[in-house]
């Protein structure tokens, strides 16, 4: 087979080929067709076709003309061969391309493995950032990314002001029902809690009482059974129940026959109409059960106490502002709010709430590790630069022998592109370890948290990743060794004074390293610093202390009294446990959830209640809670065992108090009244009065960032019966020790048991335990950062060490020319270390730079610390750039020790 | 030619020039000459045609070419079947016979009852 291939014809028209041929990445096309071939073979059966007419009796002329006539349109035939011609080059192009693609590859994967060690190294640095990133992102995905399970949720908004969920009261809520057109529906609820007797041991559950709209709002399936109805919060109704998923799954196993049940829960049988989805599982909206909210017609008139919360549902076509105009409108006129604080009420929307406070923490996070991904892509980078200047030769052997430049770019492409693929494939499961960690280091109540892993968004993103970042990396490594003057090569000895001009590309890899590392520990520093504020806050109380919750269930304590003496029961017998050193209890201890609130004003001022009261939290607490808790008395002598009767008017407040009532250097004997409907005195217009008898420390209540709240202490018998309806018949006990608190927890739970087998201690932790519980999501963020600053500084160390370490490396014959004439070993030491500097101070400034332009991200986790401090900056830009001398250190000290006569005659 | 049979004969082309190059390797002017003596008189309505048919099967691999030098020391481009041709030529006339047969049969038979 011989297809000539002749060269260009110019006067064959506009389709000759003229000029060199063109090439895809260096692979060669095949010459397109000749138009001579064609015309040959046209030519040919024409003159065949002429010489039968001729032979048959025609003239040559006629015999042409007829030939012409038979053939048919000439141009047309040519046309369609060559479409035909085409469509085979075609082919032959893709095969072509195929077919080198295949070499390139099983090339490269030589390549790679006749380097094991640079290549491992690579290999592990990139599986690692790949890994850690995809790790992250996992969990930005699940608990940021991932659309709520609840249909429209951006329509769903919970009512809050300075975007905190604030509760309100009944009729604002039924207000908001009645008259908001822009709401399509409004649900509210409050927390309770109630033991579930079913089985041995009763389980306390946290759940929710909600008016029967809350269901529309959220608008999620129910699981088995209805929702809840209109009838349902009647007042005299059959009580029911709904059960969440995971109670339904766990003490029930599943069984769709519970619905139409009767449960113990608390202090009602209740029969249960309705089980929810394993969607209700989403921080703050994950009620273990629902009873309906049932108020009187009183109840929902009366405006004492904010305590219900509000999810509402924008109506179709609606926006957000206008419901908010509205919502604030409605509110501000009723009179249910002040303007300061509607000017900073709004309509958030559900995700935002459950997930706006994780986010700067996980966007910051996820910052952290692509600035670790980026050092460690600039080691790639290093690696493979220093593997193409060391294959200088080879490579360019191999342009020379007729693979072209860009051909050779293109195997070192694939080579990237392999390196990514294998890396990408390794940092899979690493991926799904590093998430399944950060799964079990976060603070609890992150909502979809566990649904972090290898789903197909993150599968993908790893692989993206990993391909991406290889081949980002790999592009300038590979035009250089595509590159470069072949010839020079080709004569230069095996050992040269290399080019200079590469090394600023080196030098800068290391700058970005080093800022990107200063920027981690910038970070981090600010993170240690901050925590360290926070454990020096004062908490207010001994955090030694044990806490543990008592439900008592209605039936079998129906008044408030059965409960008070029950609880002194239990006091005493604790205070029997030995090693116990005080016994009270309380409402609700500090840091362990919401107690509820009044406007506290003097009396004979009640009517001047406006939004300036203050509103304190409420405590019920035995005499002796002062004393257990840790809590000073400053003032006064507290309360006394004989304060405690019906009809008693001692109060205790805090600091925080007293000094908002504006009642001067002596409070003590002042009376002061709680403005709510639960402590007006019956027929009248007047509130009950209480006495100060103490003034006592002010204690954190809802973390330890937040400032102390004021706060008003009543002993159990004094205030009326009404506000028990609020916490039902559950108090903590306090309980103070000498030793080791937890090594008491069997004996305090068989104290409670003698008291009554049924009843549960629960949610035992010491005050520590809570407040590093209130801490764990800074915690986390902390220990993350800290860790990738490490990681970063190591990469970036090693960074350094490496690129150092081939500069030397090159350069042996240079110093030992200059050792040979008589410079000082600790003076070229001394030079390379200088060397080495220029890159670290100028990543350091830019990294200083960064760090400032990025230092509002990190503003909302820092406490008492600001985000540009200047100590944490200087003191992170030194620890650079001493780690960067510490790691060139080793190989300057190798410059010096070169044997000037071996380095000469060495070429 | 009658026009209908132009029309059948487009169909079976290439199977046609297959079996004419299967003989011995041929130009263009050659598979002409046989399709004229095996089918008939101007076969092909525009001989040209032929030549798009031809660089087809070639392109298909069931023809190969090669250049050589005719009697007048002209270039003259020639094909031959290869085997995959042979196979394709086997098969393809297979079907045309049990087509043909099918449509035979088809019409003789009887009217539905």
């Amino acid at each position: 087979m011989d297809e000539s291939r002749s060269g260009p014809r110019g006067h064959r028209g506009p389709k000759a080929q003229r000029g060199p041929r063109p090439r895809l990445l260096g692979a060669r096309l095949p010459a397109r067709p000749p138009q001579d071939e064609l015309d040959a073979e046209i030519q040919d059966h024409l003159a065949r076709r002429a010489e039968a007419l001729m032979a048959a009796g025609a003239t040559e002329d006629e015999a042409r003309a007829q030939a012409r006539a038979r053939f048919g349109d000439v141009g047309a035939v040519k046309r369609q061969m060559e479409t035909v011609q085409r469509k085979r080059r075609r082919k032959m192009r893709w095969k072509n391309l195929g077919d080198q693609l295949g070499q390139d590859l099983r090339y490269g994967i030589r390549a790679l493995r006749r380097r094991p060690g640079s290549s491992g190294v690579a290999l592990g640095m990139l599986a690692l950032g790949v890994a850690a990133t995809a790790a992250v992102f996992s969990v930005v995905n699940a608990v940021l990314l991932q659309p709520l399970p609840i249909p429209q949720a951006d329509e769903v908004r919970w009512v809050t002001v300075d975007e905190q969920v604030v509760p309100l009261s009944p009729p604002a809520v039924d207000l908001l029902r009645r008259e908001a057109g822009a709401l399509e529906s409004v649900g509210a609820f409050t927390g309770r809690r109630g033991a579930l007797v079913h089985g041995a041991v009763p389980t306390l559950l946290e759940g929710w009482a909600a008016s029967p709209e809350l269901l529309d709002v959220v608008r999620l399936p129910m699981a088995a059974g209805r929702g809840l109805r209109p009838g349902d919060a009647v007042e005299g109704a059959e009580p029911v129940v709904i059960l969440s998923h995971r109670v339904w799954t766990r003490d029930f196993q599943g069984d769709p026959g519970v619905v139409g049940r009767a449960v113990r829960l608390g202090d009602a049988d209740r029969r249960v109409v309705g089980v929810l989805t394993s969607d209700w599982a989403l921080g703050r909206l994950s009620p273990e059960f629902i009873v309906p909210l049932v108020l009187s017609p009183q109840a929902w008139a009366s405006a004492g106490g904010n305590y219900l919360q509000v999810l509402t549902r924008l109506a179709p076509e609606v926006g957000g502002e206008q419901a908010r105009a509205e919502v604030v409108q409605l509110l501000g006129e009723a009179g249910f709010a002040d303007d300061e604080t509607l000017a900073r009420a709004g309509l958030l929307p559900l995700d935002d709430v459950l997930t706006g406070v994780l986010r700067a923490p996980l966007l910051l996070l996820l910052g952290a590790v692509v600035l670790v991904l980026l050092i460690a892509c600039g080691n790639v980078a290093n690696l493979l630069l220093a593997q193409g200047a060391a294959r200088r030769r080879e490579l360019a052997v191999r342009t020379a022998m007729g693979a072209g430049r860009s051909r050779v770019t293109r195997q070192l492409l694939v080579e990237s592109l392999i390196l990514g693929v294998v890396a990408a494939v390794l940092a899979l499961p690493l991926a799904w370890a590093g998430a399944r960690v950060l799964i079990s280091l976060a603070p609890a109540g992150v909502p979809r948290i566990d649904q972090a892993g290898l789903d197909p968004t993150t599968f993908l993103f790893t692989l993206t990743l990993g391909v991406g970042t290889a081949l980002l990396f790999g592009i300038v490594p590979a035009l250089r060794g595509g590159g470069g003057d072949v010839q020079a090569v080709l004569k230069e000895g095996t050992r040269t004074v290399g080019a200079r001009r590469r090394d600023w590309l080196r030098g800068g890899l290391v700058a970005a390293e080093v800022a990107f590392c200063l920027v981690l520990l910038v970070g981090a520093g600010l993170l240690l610093r901050s925590a360290d504020a926070l454990s020096r806050v004062d908490r207010g109380f001994e955090s030694g202390v044990l806490t543990g919750s008592v439900a008592l269930p209605y039936d079998r304590y129906p008044s408030v009294e059965d409960a008070v003496v029950t609880f002194q029961t239990l006091e005493e017998r604790m205070a029997g446990v030995p090693g116990v050193r005080d016994v009270a209890f309380t409402s609700r201890a500090p840091l362990a959830g919401s107690n509820f609130g009044l406007p506290i004003a003097r009396a004979g001022e009640e009517s001047e209640v406006d939004q300036n009261t203050p509103q304190a939290r409420m405590r019920i607490v035995s005499p002796d809670y002062f004393r257990a808790m840790g809590i000073p008395l400053r003032q006064g002598a507290g309360f006394r065992e004989s304060d405690d009767v019906v009809g008693g008017t001692a109060v205790v407040v805090n600091e925080v108090l007293a000094r908002a009532l504006g009642l001067g250097t002596s409070p003590l004997g002042e009376r002061i009244v709680a403005v709510g409907s639960d402590f007006r005195i019956p027929d009248s217009e007047s509130y009950r009065t209480f006495e100060i008898v103490g003034v006592v420390g002010s204690t954190r209540d809802e973390g330890l960032r937040a400032d102390p709240p004021p706060e008003m202490y009543f002993l159990p018998r004094n205030i009326p019966e009404s506000p028990w309806g609020w916490i039902g018949r559950e108090l903590m006990l306090v309980v103070a020790t000498g030793g080791d608190p937890t090594a008491l927890a069997p004996a305090l739970r068989q104290a409670v048991a003698e008291v009554d087998p049924a009843l549960p201690l629960h949610d035992l932790a010491t005050m520590e335990a809570r407040v590093a519980a209130s801490l764990a999501l800074d915690r986390m963020v902390r220990l993350l950062l800290v860790t990738l600053g490490i990681l970063g500084a190591l990469l970036a160390a090693g960074g350094v060490f490496g690129v150092v370490s081939y500069h030397v490396a090159r350069r042996v014959p240079e110093i030992g020319l200059r050792l040979a004439l008589g410079a000082s070993a600790p003076g070229v030491q001394g030079h390379v270390l200088a060397r080495t500097s220029r890159p670290l101070i100028v990543g350091a400034l830019v990294g200083v730079g960064l760090a400032l332009a990025g230092s509002r991200v990190l503003e909302s986790l820092l406490f008492e610390v600001s985000a540009r401090d200047p100590w944490t900056l200087g003191a992170a830009t030194l620890l650079v750039i001493g780690m960067g001398l510490a790691a060139a250190w080793w190989p300057a000290l190798r410059a010096s020790r070169v044997d000037p006569v071996e380095a000469l005659a060495a070429d | 030619m009658p026009s209908s049979r132009s029309n059948m004969l487009r169909g079976a082309l290439d199977l046609l020039i297959l079996k004419a190059v299967s003989h011995e390797p041929t130009h263009g002017y050659g598979v002409l000459e046989w399709l004229e003596k095996a089918v008939g008189d101007q076969v092909l309505v525009e001989e040209g045609t032929l030549y798009p048919a031809l660089h087809r099967l070639e392109e298909k691999g069931w023809l190969a070419a090669s250049w050589g030098l005719s009697e007048n020391n002209r270039r003259a481009k020639y094909y031959e079947v290869t085997d995959r041709g042979r196979e394709r030529l086997a098969k393809e006339g297979r079907e045309w016979s049990d087509f043909a047969q099918a449509v035979m049969g088809a019409l003789d038979a009887p009217a539905r009852s």
